[in-house]
């Protein structure tokens, strides 16, 4: 049974190898039926793989620890949909996950494109896709294969159990949603490499994988909101972003994508920005490779080292393999790269979307260079020195404004030159409700600089969203004779590309929103307390009233419970709790109780338990977190809503 | 003026503004990180900079206030217990903190009394996620070691 898991793996290596070679030969031959081999080839490749990650997956449901992979991240008592998560729990693992992410992508392009047979590109990009497949097959089979056994003779009659922090339902999510938004900006990669061969450079690569950037986009998007949740709720720091290596590594790419993104909208519409464009994918797909890289290969210090491997030389070769070759493609077809058009007036929407992309690019480089830059010193000066979330606060912080404003302005400035009366109608109401909120801000006594600006500009986008909606709906019911519902209605259904992304807007500032509160207003409050004795925060006060410990399925737990008064009215009881797995026995975790609601949360973790059972207890208040939660969903489901169906009849397709 | 050089401008701004933002945040917040022999090694030099060290919590030097939350313990590079400092922490003694194993810190550190301040105290976990401990019995796989830090 595991045999066949690891023959598949290999097996789909070898068959990737046709596939590369099938969709050469295909297109320098111009042989269609070498195309139509290589997509069976894909196709093969996709059902190898599902193979594999089947039989991997019924191992752990039927706790073979014979497989060491299995071993290492399951036990008999963890319950089965952890067993399940075990898949991408580790280095070996996550990689064949990843692989299989790569093979399902792959072959729905196959599919997509099944009767494409004009487009000498879809045959390039079948091959650098495999090629891609190819490199990951190869670490999966040869260098971290999740079938490894035990000598049969030292089978384990337990596994090792999977880490208490991994036993919480983030771990269902987060994991699968950031593997699969990196693969997928392998499609996007690929297409625009293939287009750069054939020099089939007109936008149709774009158009063809702009559901693949998107949806990557979203995935990695929720990922990155995932992540920080369960650092917020699990680890129980208090916080929900480290400047980690391993978020930034994720992050970054986000960000380069979200430049994309926007810039190839000015490339669809005005034929500007193709070499940028190009750039901006290949600087996301790379920094996908080295995302996956930093996170296995142990060179910096991170919370979450898959541990030391030797895979990091591989991913280093891979990846300057990859960046030598785009940025000669680049090169070697500079000429035909060139703008169709030229920026005519700092007011107009290509000049914000190249703002944006500036500041974007800004926020990517300040952190690569936060987080690569111990190891350029150690490499550079042989001193080792770093910089903590401080520097990335105080970078990234006045950019985070910088795009926020830009979101604000962006909808008010037409296409190619504003006119002052254009400008002067509409931004005459955000302009006035913007300054009202100041207004009021200033008059509650707020004096955190930052977070008023943060606010202030946050309530500027949410208007101008807000205007973009209702000037649609007054258009369809003047046009159309419809009710507001059914305007509403047919407008966002009929411009899911445009609407949409306000929806994503309108996520993004409710994610300013919840950082700002919990960054500038957040209080915390550490106290060693006796049964009876209390705490204060703020106006919250802390009653500790005892502790009691009993045993769960699979560790022993200590629960302390606190009555929370506020102003001195009692609101109920909260409970954190300190676990001891059996099998991390020597790793106590500390599960946080949260009180959450719009307005604020309750932080509360049990630090501490000494004789006498007196605790040691912290206690955090978090204003607007939820939003930043809240926001990261409804820019999810944002993303969602643009990757349905597009609205077919052409002459009512509102223009983006 | 022409447009294109209109562009040019605008942008060399915004670069350089970009640039200088980093820099400044770069000049005020990098922190060097040390070994206890290099701490030791710098002398004067280091009073004031903003610091971040590793070492080994040893054996017998650890005291903990419970209720005024201060911790006080003493690290050595490993290998060379005798040439130690001594630190003092001011917050939650981490769960898993205890005598050898391998912390880093951050504060400042005082060379006249050979004294690091540490506003912060992380543990570092030869192998967080991965199961660590092999049941016995059997011989664990590929090595795991700790990050080279």
């Amino acid at each position: 049974m595991i045999d066949l898991g690891r023959f598949s793996l290999a097996f789909s290596f070898l068959v990737s190898l046709y596939v590369v070679f099938a969709s050469l030969v295909g297109v320098l031959k111009s042989d269609l039926r070498f195309v139509t081999s290589a997509r069976r080839g894909i196709y093969a490749v996709f059902f190898l793989s599902s193979i594999s990650v089947a039989v991997l997956l019924n191992s752990f449901l039927t706790d073979n620890f014979h497989v060491r992979y299995v071993s290492h991240y399951s036990e008999i008592s963890l319950p089965t949909y952890y067993k399940i998560t075990g898949l991408w729990a580790g280095q070996e693992g996550s990689l064949l996950f990843w692989i299989w992410g790569l093979a399902i992508a792959m072959a729905m392009v196959a599919f997509q494109n099944r009767k494409e047979r004009d487009h000498r590109f879809l045959p390039y990009a079948y091959a650098i896709l495999m090629v891609i497949y190819a490199f990951f097959a190869i670490l999966a089979s040869f260098v971290t294969n999740p079938f490894d056994l035990f000598p049969a003779n030292q089978i384990p009659p337990d596994g090792n159990g999977l880490n208490p922090m991994l036993q919480t339902y983030g771990m269902i999510f987060h994991p699968p949603a950031l593997l699969w938004g990196y693969v997928g900006f392998s499609i996007p990669f690929a297409f625009a490499m293939a287009a750069l061969i054939t020099k089939e450079l007109d936008p149709l690569w774009i158009k063809k994988t702009r559901r693949w950037t998107i949806f990557s986009w979203t995935l990695l998007g929720l990922g990155n909101v995932l992540g920080s949740e369960w650092a917020y709720a699990e680890l129980g720091w208090g916080g929900y972003w480290a400047w980690d290596p391993v978020e930034n590594a994720s992050f970054i790419p986000w960000l380069t994508a979200s430049a994309y993104l926007h810039s190839v909208m000015i490339q669809e519409r005005r034929g500007m920005l193709k070499v940028w464009n190009m750039f901006l994918i290949v600087a996301t797909f790379a920094l996908t490779i080295f995302g996956t890289f930093l996170v296995r290969s142990g060179v910096l210090q991170s919370v979450h080292d898959f541990g030391v491997s030797e895979m990091g030389p591989y991913f280093l070769t891979f990846m300057f393999v990859t960046l030598a070759a785009a940025f000669y493609l680049i090169y070697y077809r500079w000429n035909d790269l060139k703008s169709d058009n030229q920026l005519e007036s700092f007011l107009s929407r290509e000049s914000t979307f190249l703002l944006n992309n500036v500041i974007l690019l800004a926020l990517a480089f300040a952190t690569l260079w936060g987080t690569m830059f111990p190891l350029i010193s150690e490499m550079v000066t042989g001193e080792k020195i770093t910089v903590g979330p401080p520097f990335f606060n105080q970078v990234n912080t006045p950019l985070f404004l910088v795009l926020l404003i830009i979101l604000g302005i962006c909808p008010l400035i037409g296409w190619r030159k504003a006119t002052a009366e254009n400008l002067r109608k509409n931004f005459i109401l955000p302009g006035v409700l913007t300054i009202a909120a100041a207004v009021a801000l200033i008059a509650f006594g707020m004096s955190h600089v930052y977070a008023i600006l943060f606010f202030v500009f946050s309530v500027f986008v949410t208007v101008t969203i807000y205007m973009e909606f209702h000037r649609g709906v007054r258009a369809r019911k003047k046009l159309a004779g419809e009710g507001v519902l059914n305007a509403l209605g047919s407008l966002l259904w009929k411009n899911k590309r445009r609407y949409g992304g306000y929806l994503i807007h309108a996520g993004i500032v409710m994610v300013f929103v919840g950082i700002t509160g919990s960054s500038a207003f957040n209080v915390e409050e550490t106290q060693t307390l006796g049964a009876g004795e209390g705490m204060k925060i703020r106006d919250y006060t802390l009653r500790y009233e005892k502790i009691y410990f009993h045993r769960e399925s699979n560790y022993d737990a200590a629960t302390a419970v606190l009555t929370v008064l506020k102003d001195g009215k009692e609101q109920g009881t909260i409970e954190p709790e300190k676990r001891r797995y059996d099998k991390y026995a020597e790793e106590p975790t500390s599960e946080v109780a949260l009180d959450r609601s719009l307005k604020e949360d309750l932080f509360v973790i049990l630090a501490s338990i000494h004789e006498g059972d007196r605790v040691t207890i912290r206690a955090i208040i978090n204003p607007l977190i939820n939003w930043y939660w809240i926001g990261g969903i409804v820019a999810f489901f944002g993303g969602l809503y643009v990757l349905l169906p597009e609205y077919k009849r052409k002459e009512e397709a509102g223009a983006l | 003026m022409k447009k294109s050089h209109k562009f040019a401008i605008a942008g060399a701004v915004i670069f350089l503004t970009i640039v200088a933002l980093i820099y400044t945040a770069f000049k005020q917040s990098s922190v060097y990180y040390m070994t206890v022999p290099e701490l030791k090694g710098k002398g004067e030099s280091v009073i004031g900079q903003g610091l971040r060290a590793s070492g080994q919590v040893k054996e017998g030097t650890i005291s903990y206030d419970s209720e005024k939350l201060i911790l006080n313990f003493d690290i050595f590079e490993t290998g060379t217990p005798t040439e130690a400092i001594h630190v003092i922490y001011k917050g939650i003694k981490p769960d898993s903190f205890k005598a050898d194993v391998q912390v880093i810190l951050e504060g400042k550190y005082s060379p006249q009394e050979s004294l690091f301040k540490a506003t912060i105290l992380l543990v570092k976990c030869p192998s967080r996620y991965e199961g660590q401990t092999p049941p016995p019995g059997y011989k664990y796989g590929k090595p795991t070691e700790g990050g080279k830090v």
